[in-house]
């Protein structure tokens, strides 16, 4: 069996069984350990985990201050080597100028992991500027043949998609699981604008889902992004959606790991010094 | 090599002006071409992380997605460019936004590199939409290359500003921007360049409104025309007839496109030639 059918039995298993399936998206080694621990289906790496965990801004996995895909093939190996038995699927970054994508996907191989993505995407940029990098040959194109350069090599596809185009062309090339995008989670904590209303993420979601089923019926389809930061408003989207399940993102590692640590250390904080007794200054 | 001190990079700009020439800027890519803009008069030369990919046969765009250090490639870039000429200031480009470096340690290490000036590229002003409010909201926008260019002005060193709208240029202009480069938009043209979505009358209109925006927010500011449909010395003269820019900053038209025209045209020639032995078999 190829690394891609081993990562499809255990995604059909869990349909079966009626349960959501959740891909968490981690950016280190502990994080990926206590997903795999959690259960959960796969795990994610890719530029924006990484930068979450170093506590920077997300979005800088979008600037040109790093190599995005040499962060993630650096990462790759330790989240593989956390993850258990849990398969890992690497976020690719299909436009690098320098690296042809079969050798991209060599090396995500080599690495470990069991599937790729197509995470740095360009749909993430304004329109005049995507429009310029459609034109320059940096586009989507170049996300789904990097996709089918993956599945060439055995590996497990999860297209992401920002619209309901996106979705039937990602189906066209034969990727095995569709990841619908409702936008950047949660940026009113990184400081950036309020995201959609949460109804129209989710009817857009649903429509996208909806498209991806028409495509192929047994379509694999995982929602992520806008409003769902949370298991009660995911249970809402799924049944509102129909959609497989959820690919976490700062929902399972940036604001849980922020809130833990931060309330721990406040709770030894409260406690009082010790007996005077016991330090010796009497 | 000679590093120009701020109010010396004035003086040649003024020298040049005095003479009734406009002033001519050139991105450079390569050393090659830092040599040869050197040699056809160049006024400043500018050496940013775009340029690499762009003599490297990519497009300049992949200078703004995430597959470099930015700030990184320039300071590499400029041990190329500045020991290919000798007497030509250059500046360096910054990327303000980098998380890993503290932005005051950055104009010590492009001063110390050699550079004669500092410019902001990568620049905010190339996103836009959702993903552009997001940045400038995070800190990560265009307002922190502002503060890149009053810190320069305060430390008496020569900056390029590169704005994309009269607000930006009004702001670059009152932050201390020695010249101003009014963007108007990738330069089309060529094999791998951006579809112009402006005309050539609309990307003058910008220009002059960008210049008067500038020069409302500080009188001596020098604005140049940058980008667009500004991609050869015709579409130049009708910036320079129509607006009051006082030069023009060209980087894929000074580097990519002739260099594309020049080394296809004259691989062309030498196959047009016919050596006898090919023709003896022929025959």
């Amino acid at each position: 069996m190829t690394r891609r059918e081993t990562v499809l039995a255990r995604l059909a298993e869990r349909r079966v069984a009626g349960g959501a399936i959740v891909v968490a998206g981690v950016g280190s080694g502990l994080t990926a350990a206590a997903a795999a621990a959690g259960g959960a289906d796969a795990l994610a790496c890719y530029g924006t985990a990484a930068y979450r965990i170093l506590g920077v801004p997300t979005a800088l996995a979008f600037l040109p201050y790093d190599d995005t895909n040499a962060l993630t093939l650096e990462l790759v190996p330790t989240i593989v080597e956390r993850a258990g038995a849990t398969p890992v699927i690497a976020g690719l970054g299909a436009h690098d100028p320098r690296r042809s994508l079969e050798r991209l996907v060599d090396a995500a191989a080599t690495a470990g992991a069991a599937g790729v993505t197509n995470e740095p995407f360009v749909a993430i940029y304004g329109p005049a500027l995507r429009a310029e990098l459609e034109a320059a040959g940096y586009g989507f194109g170049r996300e789904v043949a990097l996709l089918q350069a993956a599945a060439r090599r055995g590996l497990l596809t999860l297209g992401w998609a920002f619209d309901e185009e996106e979705v039937r062309r990602l189906l066209g090339a034969g990727v095995d699981v569709v990841g619908a995008m409702a936008g950047i989670t949660g940026g009113r904590t990184a400081g950036g604008e309020p995201a959609e209303p949460a109804a129209e993420a989710v009817a857009r979601l649903g429509s996208m889902v909806e498209v991806a089923r028409t495509a192929r019926a047994d379509a694999i389809v995982l929602l992520h992004g806008g409003p769902l930061g949370d298991p009660a408003s995911v249970g809402k989207a799924l049944a509102a959606t129909g959609a497989d399940g959820y690919v976490t993102g700062s929902s399972a590692e940036r604001s849980p790991v922020f809130a833990a640590v931060r309330d721990v250390v406040a709770a030894f904080r409260r406690l009082p010094s010790g007996p005077r007794h016991a330090r010796g200054s009497a | 090599m000679r590093q120009f001190a701020r109010h010396e990079v004035h003086e040649r700009l003024r020298a040049t002006m005095a003479r009734g020439e406009p002033i001519i800027m050139a991105g450079a890519g390569i050393g090659l071409v830092a040599k040869a803009a050197e040699r056809g008069g160049i006024d400043l030369l500018m050496a940013y992380n775009t340029g690499p990919f762009r003599m490297a046969g990519h497009g300049s765009l992949a200078g703004y997605l995430a597959y470099g250090d930015s700030n990184a490639l320039t300071l590499e870039l400029g041990r190329e460019i500045l020991n290919a000429v000798a007497d030509t200031p250059v500046i360096g480009g910054i990327g303000a936004a980098d998380p890993f470096r503290d932005v005051g340690r950055l104009i010590d290490a492009m001063l110390e590199t050699g550079f004669s000036g500092v410019t902001n590229v990568p620049t905010a002003g190339l996103y836009d939409g959702a993903f552009r409010r997001h940045i400038d909201a995070t800190g990560l926008g265009y307002p922190r290359e502002i503060d890149l260019i009053r810190m320069c002005r305060q430390r008496e060193v020569f900056t390029v500003a590169y704005a994309f709208s009269p607000a930006e240029a009004a702001a670059m202009a009152e932050a201390g921007a020695d010249i101003v480069g009014a963007h108007v938009g990738l330069t089309s043209g060529g094999w791998i360049g951006a579809e112009s979505a402006v005309g050539l009358d609309d990307a003058c209109a910008a220009t002059q409104a960008m210049v008067e925006a500038a020069r409302g927010a500080r009188g001596d500011v020098l604005v140049v025309a940058h980008g667009g449909p500004f991609e050869d010395p015709e579409s130049v003269r009708r910036v320079f007839e129509t607006t009051d820019v006082v030069g023009y900053l060209g980087a894929s038209s000074i580097e990519r496109l002739p260099v594309e025209r020049a080394v296809s045209g004259i691989v062309r020639e030498f196959k047009a030639l016919r050596p006898r032995s090919t023709s003896r078999s022929a025959g």
